[in-house]
């Protein structure tokens, strides 16, 4: 069968598609590969986290629908954290299933239904505890950089002080020569 | 320059009316001894005071005739009784001249003057008596003077004394206190020393005192001088147009006794001049036969000069001498000339030797006109090879060069003179018109080619004043800065600069080139490169030089304490502290300064200022504290890099740490946790 001609220009299209779409992949292979890296550790973290969560759901729904709510603080962290070690992740998960853990256990040794998780809930206490580790961990993430740099900064300072220092008493007893 | 007397101990002393020297003699300068003077050299009464009634005068030199102190050595070695000699000389603190002069002090002789110094009639001599008393006992003395290799130089009745009340040994006067031959009279020179100026006679040989005893025995005889009234031209051109026996004794009639003795010594070839043995024989009694000089070679026709008709070529550079360098330059250039010298006159040597005096080549600094004059003068000197360099307007003999540039330097003249005839290689040109034997005209050819170097090397310790110091023995330093302190010796050096750092002549450098070049000849320890270092262009180096070089001459000499110079240096030595490069360094050098001026040591104040070790050190130490800046620049660099890498840095660094502080505080709480919940 002949092709009508205005399918080549159909075709002409599909091929600068096609043109466009290898640019595309050749930009993505440019880009740096640590988001990249970031993103499938993400994703497993992600996939890790469903997956406990599921079995949880078959097995401990009680503990599962803990877990959802006291979660709340990892699962944004996990959304707005694109560094390439996932150190929000890191830092806020570990406080955050920390905090969780004698809900949990409490949860498991005692009652464990779905009202005992209500009646947790409904108590103040238990917010604070879950989320004020989880915020813990917030003020950890933001705050550590800041005062790491504090601290190197003063250091660097002093060395650079005292160099100065040095020059200008090397200066004082040499002259201007000192420097050439 | 006026500078007022100091007393000094270890040079002389003065009290009174008196001045001390040497520690032996007192010269009282309120009593003059007008009879016994020499012409320049006023005499005043000496005492000897080690040993009292002895009777001695002392002779100032005037400070601008160099004396003959080779002589003086030579005369103090003879102790011979028929010349007068110094007992001892040297420099003194001369009030009535307010400076320091030279002194010489004889005994003194128990006659008077054969004549005064300026009587030229005196009373005629019988002919016994002339020989007995005057001309035997002077040729025993010239025999004397001959062994030492010493002419006199000074042989004229007001120059001769006698060693008896009774007049009868005649002794020699004064030949030290001036250049030699400088007061005789042109009537007892010979044409050589009469051709020359009076000071650059040279000091010649005996066979010129011979002739002046000649001339002296002429003058005795007959009363009165031989060719009195006539100028001194006028004599030594009769001299060489009609032989000097001739032109002195004229129409007199000499005694037949003395003729043979006249006629031996007034011959006007030095080489068929009699000599003393001929003389001693001749006073033995033996008959002489009289040697016949070569007659000069006569031209049949004279070349005419100025209306004169010159037959011989000794004339003919007489008349050509009398010209200007131009005129005569022309006289030369002109085919008359060597038509005349090569055809008419026809002598073989005076032909080569203007040959060679037209081939020498002439480069002057003044040019076309000095070209000129240092033909004329070599021509001159082919013409009448024995008779002076005569260039311009100085006529020297070739050993009276030395007295030329010394009297020239004394008396601020042009030493331009001097100088272009040691450039122009006179001296070296005349030696090789004399063909003596045993290579004398070899010795002083390189002589001069030695002081011909001296002359063109400008560096400190040589040029024109180290020519003058070499070429004129005992002739005192002629620095502005101590001329007056009459240094004749490297003793007298250091107290005669330190006067003048006293008196503020000297406010800069206390070693001018004089100095470095009278250091240059007396001193063969000094390095000349110690001598440089005075021109340095580092005021440091020239600072240390001379600090150097006085040091030395302190530690050898004398004497120990020098405030003057050592504050001078102390002001001065900024620029050589300056060179430390450590301000510490420096400050602790100008804190040490002080007391170590207090030592009023030069060689403590130049090992310290010039101390290698302490160079080396603060050296040392500079280099490192370059290397420790350029480290610091980069610990600088990299403290600003740090700083500019922080923010990334520390931000992966920080959410590290918080990790693993979540960590812990989690593993803490979970490890409380199962505790307490008794999972555990």
């Amino acid at each position: 069968m002949a092709r009508p001609p205005t399918s080549r220009a159909g075709a002409g299209k599909a091929g600068q598609g096609a043109k466009d779409k290898a640019a595309a992949a050749a930009a993505q292979r440019q880009r740096p590969a640590a988001p990249i890296a970031a993103k499938s550790g993400k994703n497993a973290t992600l996939i890790l986290a469903i997956i406990v969560m599921l079995v949880l759901a078959l097995f401990e729904r009680p503990v599962c629908m803990l877990l959802f709510f006291a979660l709340v603080p990892t699962m944004l962290a996990w959304l707005v954290d694109n560094t390439p070690g996932q150190s929000l992740i890191r830092t806020v998960a570990p406080l955050n299933l920390a905090s969780s853990l004698p809900f949990a256990i409490k949860l498991w040794h005692e009652h464990n239904s779905l009202d005992q998780v209500f009646s947790f809930m409904s108590g103040s206490a238990t917010w604070v505890a879950l989320y004020g580790a989880a915020a813990f961990g917030w003020m950890l993430y933001y705050l550590a950089p800041a005062v790491i740099t504090t601290v190197v900064e003063r250091r660097i300072e002093r060395l650079r002080d005292a160099a100065l220092d040095r020059q200008k008493a090397l200066k004082d007893e040499w002259g201007e020569d000192v420097e050439k | 320059m006026s500078v007022q007397p100091q007393a000094n101990p270890s040079m002389s002393t003065t009290s009174g009316a008196t001045v001390r020297l040497k520690d032996r003699f007192d010269i009282h300068y309120d009593k003059p001894l007008p009879g016994l003077r020499s012409p320049a050299a006023p005499a005043f009464v000496a005492e000897d005071i080690k040993t009292p009634g002895t009777r001695h005068f002392a002779l100032i030199c005037d400070p601008k005739m160099p004396p003959r102190l080779e002589a003086v050595r030579k005369l103090q070695m003879l102790k011979s009784y028929g010349v007068l000699t110094p007992v001892e000389v040297g420099a003194v603190d001369w009030a009535p001249a307010n400076r320091r002069m030279f002194a010489m002090v004889f005994e003194q002789p128990l006659g008077d003057r054969l004549a005064g110094p300026t009587d030229n009639a005196i009373t005629p001599w019988g002919e016994e008596a002339l020989v007995a008393h005057v001309v035997a006992p002077l040729v025993q003395t010239l025999l004397d003077l001959d062994r030492e290799m010493l002419p006199h130089r000074g042989i004229r009745p007001g120059n001769i004394f006698f060693r008896d009340a009774n007049r009868r040994i005649a002794m020699l006067g004064d030949c030290v206190t001036a250049p030699p031959g400088l007061y005789q009279s042109v009537v007892y020179e010979t044409i050589e020393g009469g051709l020359a100026q009076s000071h650059t006679r040279g000091s010649g040989t005996t066979a010129q005192d011979l002739y002046a005893l000649g001339v002296l025995v002429l003058h005795l005889l007959f009363g009165k001088l031989p060719c009195a009234g006539q100028t001194e031209e006028k004599i030594v051109e009769d001299k060489i147009k009609r032989g000097s026996f001739y032109a002195l004794v004229s129409e007199q009639r000499v005694p037949t006794g003395l003729s043979e003795l006249l006629r031996g010594l007034l011959v006007d070839d030095p080489q068929a001049r009699w000599r003393l043995g001929d003389i001693q024989m001749w006073l033995d009694g033996r008959r002489m036969t009289l040697k016949q000089p070569a007659p000069a070679i006569r031209a049949p026709r004279g070349f005419e000069i100025d209306g004169e008709e010159c037959e011989t070529a000794r004339h003919l550079a007489l008349m050509l001498d009398m010209q200007e360098p131009e005129v005569a330059g022309r006289i030369l250039r002109g085919p008359n000339f060597e038509t005349w010298i090569t055809r008419t006159l026809g002598d073989k040597q005076v032909v080569e030797a203007i040959n060679t005096a037209f081939s020498t080549r002439s480069e002057s600094a003044a040019g076309t006109s000095g070209q000129t004059a240092q033909l004329v003068s070599r021509v001159l000197m082919a013409l009448d090879p024995p008779a002076p360099i005569r260039f311009r307007d100085a006529a020297t003999a070739v050993d009276g060069i030395g007295a030329l540039l010394a009297v020239t330097m004394l008396t601020g003249g042009d030493l331009m003179l001097p100088s272009e005839i040691l450039s122009a290689r006179l001296p070296q040109f005349w030696s090789l018109r004399q063909g003596s034997a045993k290579g004398e005209d070899q010795a002083t050819i390189r002589f001069f080619d030695k002081m011909l170097r001296y002359l063109d090397d400008k560096r400190p310790g040589y040029g024109i004043e180290r020519v003058a110091y070499e070429m004129m023995p005992g002739l005192h330093c002629l620095s502005p800065f101590i001329e007056a302190r009459y240094v004749e010796q490297m003793r007298d050096m250091l107290p005669a600069i330190e006067f003048a750092v006293q008196a503020k002549t000297i406010d800069v450098s206390p070693i001018d080139r004089h100095i470095a070049a009278f250091i240059g000849v007396y001193e063969n320890n000094v390095d000349d490169g110690l001598l440089y270092t005075l021109i340095h262009a580092d005021p440091a180096t020239r600072v240390l030089g001379t600090l150097q070089l006085l040091a030395y001459l302190q530690e050898t000499y004398g004497p120990p304490m020098v405030p003057s110079l050592i504050q001078l240096f102390g002001q001065q030595a900024k620029p050589v502290i300056e060179r430390f490069r450590s301000r510490y360094t420096r400050a602790r050098m100008q804190t040490g300064l002080t007391a170590i001026l207090k030592e009023n040591s030069l060689r403590k104040l130049a090992d310290y200022l010039d101390s290698a070790d302490e160079q080396r050190k603060d050296a040392q130490r500079f280099q490192k504290a370059r290397l420790e800046y350029q480290q610091t620049i980069k610990q600088v660099e990299k403290a600003t890099q740090q700083t500019g890498e922080l923010m990334s840095t520390a931000k992966l660094a920080g959410h590290s740490v918080a990790v693993k502080i979540a960590s812990l505080i989690s593993s803490a709480i979970i490890g409380v946790t199962l505790f307490a919940m008794g999972v555990l």
